[in-house]
């Protein structure tokens, strides 16, 4: 199931799970010098594995939706955007802060 | 076949119990009949027309229920699963670990189950689920997914809520191990919810091991506990741009914050003041 999110207006990102085997986590959680190039090896991979970029079509989607839930301010509002994540289903919540209060936003 | 056909099945013998909107659990048999009578009562819930109108509650009485290999699947919207005396007295006691519960359904309340040491699972994204006074062993409460339900009064093991995924719900008096609250352990992690009253150890709200993996601590943390390398510490791409008021870390010191993250009247490991931002 795609997840996307944005911490940033505007700008997408998808999250993907990364399953690990066992022998990799037991990789990631060695503490032996030798292995540490296949461990930076492996974090690269998970790292680019898990964020994927969007496309632009997408990311317009995406910019609208958050545009269509994003909650109504007055002039004088400081808006903070946290994070947005939404499902493949349009589903999902809206955290910011508006004058510095967490607000959450379900959709 | 009408609602009146249907035969509630009281594998423990006694009469089973059903209104419009709810179906009684006995639990008066075995661990396993008292399983089966559960999953019939799910069953049944599902002919009833669950809807946003037309919520059906199962209640189940105090008791243990042995799912065997199989979990107690939650895959349909507004059917609800409380405990008779709303304590974690529905008591999952299979020893084997997929004998648990799995919530997948989104606009669902569960209260007062306890899986024991096993995984209480939940799918990704259910931002309508209520979780209240329920407890699993390690890895419960969402691994790797976004995890933006609401939480209340829970507890779980090590790498719970959201470990290696993102803790974006609301989080309410619950507890969890090494990891836990948006963790990074195996990958990335992020808490970008609302955490008031919560206990994690080393790593948690949104910590990492070592020089791995992103954590972001970006949400709001109130009267909340962490170990060491807790609030977005604990590696070179570790972030607070998040605010805590009344936090206590147990060991160690909290990040420089950044962005417009805040700290306030916190104690770090050595009970020093940190008022950051």
């Amino acid at each position: 199931m795609a997840n996307y999110n944005s911490t940033k207006e505007g700008t997408w990102i998808e999250l993907v799970r990364v399953e690990l085997t066992d022998e990799q986590k037991t990789l990631l959680m060695s503490k032996d010098p030798n292995d540490k190039d296949a461990q930076e090896q492996l974090v690269s991979k998970i790292k680019s594995d898990s964020r994927k970029s969007v496309s632009s079509e997408k990311s317009s989607e995406l910019t609208n939706l958050y545009n269509s839930v994003k909650p109504e301010l007055n002039e004088d509002d400081v808006y903070e955007l946290i994070s947005i994540d939404v499902s493949e289903t349009d589903n999902g919540i809206l955290n910011c802060r508006i004058n510095g209060d967490h607000k959450q936003i379900r959709f | 076949m009408s609602k009146a056909d249907v035969k509630f099945p009281s594998s423990g013998g006694g009469q089973g119990i059903e209104g419009t909107s709810y179906v009684f659990v006995s639990a008066n048999g075995t661990d396993g009949q008292n399983a089966t009578e559960l999953q019939a009562a799910y069953n049944l819930a599902k002919t009833m027309s669950p809807s946003a109108t037309n919520r059906i509650t199962i209640i189940a009485a105090n008791g243990y229920y042995d799912f065997g290999g199989s979990a107690f699947v939650m895959d349909t919207q507004y059917i609800d699963l409380v405990s008779l005396d709303g304590n974690r007295s529905v008591i999952f006691n299979s020893s084997n670990v997929n004998g648990t519960i799995s919530i997948t359904a989104n606009d669902v309340f569960v209260k007062g189950v306890d899986v024991q040491t096993k995984s209480f699972t939940i799918a990704d994204n259910l931002n309508l689920l209520k979780v209240e006074n329920c407890k699993g062993g390690d890895s419960s409460f969402g691994s790797g997914v976004t995890l933006s339900g609401t939480f209340t009064n829970c507890d779980g093991g090590f790498a719970s809520f959201a470990t290696d995924g993102t803790a974006s719900g609301t989080f309410i008096n619950c507890t969890g191990g090494n990891y836990s609250f948006g963790g990074a352990f195996f990958s990335n992690g992020t808490a970008s919810g609302i955490f008031t009253n919560c206990t994690g150890g080393n790593f948690s709200f949104s910590g990492a091991l070592g020089g791995f993996f992103t954590a972001t601590a970006s949400g709001t943390f109130t009267h909340c506990i962490g170990g060491s390398n807790s609030f977005g510490s604990g590696s070179l791409f570790s972030t607070l741009s998040g605010k805590l008021y009344w936090c206590k870390l147990t060991s160690g010191a909290f990040n420089t914050v950044s962005g417009s993250g805040q700290t306030r009247m916190c104690l770090t490991g050595t009970n020093v003041e940190d008022n950051q931002g």
